[in-house]
């Protein structure tokens, strides 16, 4: 057998199963340097055809300064300043919500303000009609400002229907990674565990 | 049962006398396969891999994520580790068994990460890590029919998938224009379909430079043209409303695609199996750029302007198929023809579709046509066995 070909084939065949393990080696890095962030979660349409695999959320943050938009419908890229005092109880909805300011074109290595005690890089959607302003995390936005939740089969049904009853009671850990990079370490129903 | 059925038939037609008969009839006696007990033994591997599947789904919550995703690896390296064995023992079928395998297992990889890690991101990102990671290999090491149609499928579907970055990349490189926000899709749809048959059509032409791939390659060129037909006739066929006069752009790319689709048939060397591919090329183009122009048209003219420059379309298809002997294609290039006319006839009567002399005429023409199909089908003669494409 000629060693050239032979090493190709090698190669080729290699690709595959280093990048799938690089895939987790970087996820894996990405959690363990993070810090914690615990965001509830809103329900948006349960009717999403694939209910079941995932359950259809959005973030549901407490604007200290929304995203302003030039036009209607546009997105506005950038980050969110996650601010210092943002673990105080919203008597009103009786929950914790991170409370946030949009930051408008913010890149990795800008400043972000003193107050902040974390920032987090992603998309925002301004305030519509019916709509409340809108950011998600630029890894987790799964388009206009949504996230899918991967949850079980048999479980979905019942998330869906706590999404609805009880606002806030299922919420996501979020780490989040010094350069403003996001992934969802955890899912949790009033505090506990659910699923990684 | 069915060699015996067509000997008899051959035999009472005077085409093989009875001691060839006897001869084909010991020979499949003695390779005939028990294909009942591989039905039995069929159902009973897939009865268990079944059941295996509903034991693992059925605990698929209680399976820790790092087992989940080490079961993953250690199942692609095994089969990594087998493709690469059969590779070098030259095993042609458990090679291409294994390159599919590979091929869903890296798939089914990608998924479980984005599963376990929760990570969004549109349908085609995962599906091009999938096509760049798996390509290669396939490409080196996977050489039959099946494999090349499964990796063209998916091609096609991530090409499909990815229409919204396509949109954009298309419209900030000025290919299409939008009009308050909205883009002209009427241009930019005909060009989504035209260009992926383009592109299958350089794939194809590079693979026959490999003398071990030529079947693939062959196969993926049908495959190219058979896109490129597709993509003429719905641009002939599809009426769409909307106008604009930037059509010069998509014109320009789609031309420049069909370029380089022509220049790669002469990475073959054979010349006579050229012009065929090349004179459909250029019909496709010809049909696509019509279709083009004549978006926004309006009255009876356009409808029957594009009536005619689809039965012209594929009456030269059909020319095509009977200078290389392609009775297959003849008939489909005839059947087509006939579906437009028939189509014509009934948006021509209108209200009598629901008469009884509207339902006779319509009868009358298709047995017409089918008479003059079946007659122009039987005039057309058989390619020579190893002609190409």
């Amino acid at each position: 057998m000629k060693l050239a070909p032979a090493l190709a084939v090698i190669a080729a065949l290699a690709l595959p199963i280093v990048a799938l393990a690089a895939l987790i080696g970087q996820q894996e890095h990405l959690l363990s340097g993070a810090t914690m962030l615990n965001v509830p979660v809103s329900g948006v349409d349960p009717r999403d055809p694939l209910r079941g695999r995932y359950i259809v959320a959005q973030f549901d943050w407490d604007w200290s300064g929304e995203p302003v938009a030039p036009t209607r419908f546009a997105v506005v890229s950038g980050a969110v300043c996650v601010l210092a005092d943002d673990q105080v109880r919203d008597q009103a909805r009786d929950q914790i919500r991170p409370r946030v300011r949009f930051l408008a074109g913010w890149k990795a290595g800008d400043g972000s303000g003193d107050d902040c005690r974390l920032i987090i890089k992603g998309r925002g959607w301004p305030k519509e009609s019916g709509l409340p302003a809108r950011f998600a995390p630029e890894s987790l936005d799964a388009g206009g400002g949504l996230v899918h939740l991967f949850v079980s089969e048999e479980r979905a049904p019942e998330l869906e229907r706590l999404l609805r009853a009880r606002p806030g009671s299922l919420t996501v850990d979020l780490a989040v990674r010094p350069d403003g990079l996001a992934a969802i370490k955890a899912l949790r129903v009033d505090g506990q565990l659910l699923a990684r | 049962m069915i060699p015996e059925h067509f000997m008899r038939r051959w035999q009472a037609a005077g085409l093989i006398d009875s001691a060839t008969t006897e001869r084909i009839a010991a020979w499949e006696a003695s390779h005939r396969r028990p294909v009942w007990l591989w039905a039995v033994a069929g159902m009973g591997a897939l009865a268990i891999g079944l059941g295996v599947m509903a034991v693992i789904g059925a605990n698929w919550e209680d399976i820790p994520a790092w087992a989940k995703l080490a079961v993953d690896l250690a199942l692609n390296v095994l089969c990594a580790a087998a493709l690469f064995v059969f590779w070098q023992r030259k095993r042609a079928w458990a090679r291409e068994f294994s390159a599919l395998l590979l091929f869903g297992l890296v798939l089914s990889g990608i998924s479980l990460i984005g599963q376990v890690y929760q990570l969004q991101s549109p349908l085609w990102r995962p599906l091009l890590l999938w096509l760049a990671l798996c390509t290669p290999f396939l490409a080196l090491l996977a050489r039959s029919q099946l494999v090349g149609a499964i990796w063209a499928v998916a091609v096609v579907t991530t090409w499909f998938t990815a229409e919204a970055p396509l949109r954009h990349l298309f419209e900030a490189a000025g290919v299409v224009s939008s009009r308050d926000g909205h883009l002209d899709t009427d241009y930019f749809l005909r060009l989504l379909i035209y260009l992926p048959a383009c592109g299958m059509i350089v794939v194809a032409m590079a693979r026959r430079l490999s003398p071990h791939a030529r079947e693939q390659g062959v196969f993926l060129l049908r495959l190219g043209l058979v896109g490129l037909m597709v993509a003429a006739s719905l641009s002939v066929m599809v009426d769409d409303q909307l106008r604009d006069d930037g059509w010069l752009r998509p014109a320009a790319v789609a031309a420049g695609a069909t370029l380089v689709a022509a220049a790669s048939l002469w990475l073959e060397r054979d010349v006579t199996a050229r012009w065929p591919v090349l004179t459909l090329i250029g019909a496709s183009f010809a049909a696509w750029l019509a279709g083009l122009l004549a978006v926004g048209a309006s009255g009876w003219t356009n409808e029957a302007g594009r009536a005619l420059l689809f039965i012209v379309y594929w009456a030269v298809v059909g020319g095509l198929a009977a200078r290389i002997g392609q009775r297959t294609w003849f008939g489909v290039a005839f059947t087509m023809v006939g579906l437009r006319l028939l189509i014509l006839y009934f948006e021509a009567i209108g209200g009598l579709t629901a008469t009884g002399f509207g339902l006779i005429g319509g009868g009358v023409l298709c047995l017409a046509l089918a008479t003059a199909g079946w007659r122009l089908t039987r005039g057309v003669s058989r390619r020579p066995a190893k002609a190409a494409p």
